[in-house]
């Protein structure tokens, strides 16, 4: 049977959860789905497990995807009832379907809900020009240009601050963490929730 | 269930978030709003430790499933955190609902470890609840304690209003009950505590006085008021078939000490080692069928998706049905990919083939404890067994494909000499000296022998109380001795730190007035006394000397035969007698039996009418 594509929301608490915790928790999920799952060789065998993307901590999901495998021929409302019976808080399964390639993404969509006392005009435009970020990686400090990454789709005031919606890069090397956006706009801005909406191929 | 969101302001600014907002799979509770009686369980360490406390599972367990109370959990928060709270103003809240200590009817500690007590003084000043029991009122919660350290629960009784002493499936339903009953007809706190000194198993601190003579030991401990009993008989459980068990516990998603299922296979000890406190108090000898255990693994396994079971209890190959509950269990743990681990293995009786088939999906650790490194000192404090035992051992688990073993010892032992000390790396040379006896193949690297040693620390309930603990200079000295006998790198030595120890022994032994010193610690933010970066010796002996307290009148002092012992009022079923004839065999060198093979009327057997292991055999009481 092909891999099974699992949709899933990554929300509330689990905001406080990293990824490597995030993971361990879908191994059990899996396990106590009672589904005959695939798992890996070796010393350590567990469960075959490929979530799309890490979450940061303090980061939610409305529309994540991880790919698993089972070795007998169950049908797919089968498996959905499942793994709904299995989830555990935050975490809800949105939608199962057997997978259709790998899970290669190559953007996402966040939902940044900021405080700020920045003016929503200045704010959008600040999309339209060069957005020097300094980044710090393994090879140290950096300055970077994050706007060839970054599209803001929509944005919106509330009482004391802003709703954006943007389109980050999300394939392998070139990963923008929406932290860096919030960065840019310094001290001025303040992220409050991040929440990642959308996976796109 | 109150809006969490007003933590997340602190939540943002500490390491590991996920240890202060629960809502892990299958932590649901009873709801708080609609139960008679509330209950926060609380662990005086970190997270990651309590969450792997078998304990607190079960009580927690047993008070929520009584219809009536609403049980939720809190743990020591790491200083990150603390620092947060105090920062908002914020209290030490539960992590079910949210809610501050101070808002729950009672509030439980289980006492682990004696250098967890500055927790509990700082759980309850974070927790918003008055320090001392003195001073709480009518609307304050009830602190209640138990676990292993409330046999000796002299040195933080001004702190608890209530000790559970023994185990406490029936005894915690029953304090429940009565302290709804209290609630619900408005009852004084006073009346309260006094209801429940007639509780069987209970100690309530303020029922008692203390009078000391002019050196500092006990002249007489009393009841203060009328039908308080003189002395506290702990509980047991008798069928370990029917009590409770925890199946459907909570999974946590930080990564914890014991993340996996911790199945309880028997509940005391037959062996009667001389120095150890946990195979004396949890006698008698209990064991659980294999029929039961074996479902009590597969719903747990069910129920929390986990893929490792640990069978816990004190010395596992003690287990008369340990084959037949491996058989049962190998199947389908081998079929569903779950590893079965045997962590406390004895060397006379281990079985490599045993340890085979377990180990069939994954290979850990083995860890032996020999505790002396001569015959003579294993004699002493009766750990039965014999070099030539210790060297068959390691031979099978070499011979089985290990090319790694752990060894733990205790140097400080009553009556130890020099040469007991160079004895234990004369024992681990012997050992590596097994392994290249023959030709091995095995990773290359040779073999590699960890000698793990602690220092001995007198404690309550065993027939080596009244020893007196080496000084810190006396057990260094001796860690430093043994380093330099170890003549190879096969073997990784390491050794505990002996100031540790010391305040261990301090608390280990202590009586009430320690109290002082716990209150002047909370004072001067010291808390997390079990961690290397957080303990601070200088600042104990600060706190005694400021105190008027002397450590070594606890720690270094061999006590008197004949004196009244802090813990004497406490019943644990083996009697004072008992432990004053192991304590003069020990000075002989002479060896006491295990439980099976020859009773030796320890006295245990009255706690469950004369029903033991050693059953009808011969006593010499």
């Amino acid at each position: 049977m092909p891999d099974i594509r699992v949709t899933f929301t990554k929300l509330d608490k689990l905001k406080y959860i990293s990824h490597l915790d995030l993971q361990r928790a879908i191994h059990r999920m899996l396990v106590r789905s009672g589904l005959p799952i695939a798992y890996s060789e070796g010393f350590n065998p567990h469960p075959r497990l490929n979530i799309a993307l890490p979450l940061s901590i303090y980061q939610e999901g409305e529309r994540e995807l991880f790919d698993f495998r089972v070795v007998n021929e169950v049908a797919l409302d089968e498996i959905e009832s499942r793994l709904k019976a299995s989830v555990f808080p935050g975490m809800d399964v949105v939608k199962v379907e057997l997978a259709v390639g790998k899970l290669a993404t190559k953007h996402a969509i966040w939902r940044l809900e900021t405080v700020t006392d920045i003016p929503l005009d200045e704010f959008k435009s600040a999309f339209e020009s060069a957005m020097p970020v300094l980044k710090r990686s393994k090879a140290g400090e950096k300055t970077v240009d994050i706007q060839p990454m970054t599209e803001l789709v929509s944005a919106e005031s509330t009482e004391n601050g802003i709703i954006a919606r943007v389109k980050l890069n999300a394939a392998g090397n070139d990963y923008l963490n929406p932290s860096y956006v919030a960065a840019f706009f310094g001290e001025r801005l303040k992220l409050v929730r991040t929440v990642r909406e959308n996976i796109i191929f | 269930m109150i809006d969490y969101e007003k933590y997340a302001p602190l939540l943002e600014q500490v390491e590991k978030p996920g240890r202060y907002v629960g809502s892990e799979y299958g932590s649901e509770i009873p709801d708080p709003e609609k139960a008679d009686l509330r209950v926060c369980f609380c662990f005086p360490d970190t997270y990651e430790i309590g969450m792997s406390n078998l304990g607190i599972k079960i009580l927690s367990g047993c008070l929520n499933n009584t219809g009536y109370v609403s049980c939720e959990r809190c743990y020591m928060p790491w200083p990150d955190m603390r620092d947060q709270l105090i920062k908002h103003n914020m209290p030490l809240y539960a992590l079910e609902s949210g809610d501050a200590l101070s808002e729950f009817d009672a509030v439980a500690f289980t006492l682990q470890y004696e250098l967890c007590y500055t927790n509990v003084v700082a759980m309850l000043g974070l927790g918003n609840i008055k320090l001392l029991s003195k001073d709480r009122s009518d609307s304050d919660p009830i602190i209640i304690a138990g676990g292993p350290c409330a046999y000796n629960p002299e040195p933080i009784a001004d702190f608890i209003d209530i000790f559970s002493i023994g185990e406490g499936e029936d005894a915690l339903v029953e304090l429940a009950s009565l302290l709804r009953e209290c609630k619900k007809n408005g009852v004084s706190r006073e009346e309260t505590l006094y209801r429940a000194s007639q509780l069987k198993g209970f100690y309530v601190p303020s029922l008692y006085d203390v009078e000391y003579n002019d050196d500092g030991t006990i002249r007489s401990f009393v009841p203060n008021r009328e039908n308080v009993p003189a002395t506290v008989q702990k509980r047991i459980i008798e069928n370990l078939d029917e009590v409770y068990f925890p199946c459907k516990c909570s999974v946590p998603f930080l990564e914890t000490v014991h993340d996996r299922v911790m199945l309880e296979v028997f509940r005391g000890c037959i062996r009667g080692c001389r120095f150890c406190q946990a195979g004396m108090i949890y006698r008698p000898y209990r064991e659980k069928s294999p029929e039961v255990l074996n479902e009590n693994a597969k719903t747990a396994i069910a129920h929390s998706g986990y893929s490792e079971i640990s069978l816990t209890s004190l010395s596992i190959s003690d287990y008369t049905r340990l084959r037949e509950l491996i058989d049962g269990m190998l199947p389908w743990t081998n079929a569903k990919n779950v590893n079965l681990s045997l962590p406390s293995m004895r060397i006379d009786n281990f079985y490599e083939e045993l340890l085979e088939k377990v180990s069939s999906v994954r290979k850990s650790g083995l860890t032996f404890a020999p505790e002396a490194g001569t015959q003579r000192l294993r004699d002493v404090i009766n750990k039965n067994i014999t070099e030539e035992e210790i060297l068959t051992a390691c031979e099978k688990a070499f011979d089985g494909g290990r090319s790694s073993l752990k060894l733990y010892f205790m140097n400080g032992l009553p009556t130890e000499t020099d040469d007991d000390i160079k004895g234990i790396a004369a024992l681990g040379q012997s050992i590596v000296d097994k392994y290249y006896s023959k030709k091995r193949f095995g990773g290359g690297r040779g073999v590699n022998v960890t000698v793990s040693v602690s220092c001995f620390v007198p404690k309550p309930f065993t027939p080596f109380q009244w020893e007196a603990q080496d000084s810190i200079e006396e057990l260094e000295r001796k860690q430093q001795l043994l380093k330099g006998e170890i003549k190879t790198k096969k073997i990784s030595y390491k050794y505990h730190d002996a100031r540790v120890s010391r305040i261990e022994a301090v608390f280990a032994r202590g009586d009430r007035k320690l109290g002082r010193a716990l209150l002047e610690a909370y004072n001067r933010n010291m808390m997390l006394d079990g961690w290397d970066e957080y303990f601070s010796y200088d600042k104990w002996i600060s706190v005694f000397e400021d105190c008027g307290i002397d450590p070594a009148f606890y720690a270094n002092r061999e006590f008197g035969l004949d004196e009244i012992l802090p813990w004497d009022f406490i019943d644990i079923g083996v009697t004072k007698k008992f432990m004053k004839r192991e304590y003069e065999k020990s000075r002989q060198a002479v060896t006491t039996p295990d439980c099976r093979t020859k009773c030796s009327g320890c006295g245990a057997s009255a706690l469950c009418n004369g029903k033991c292991v050693c059953d009808g055999g011969e006593s010499n009481a």
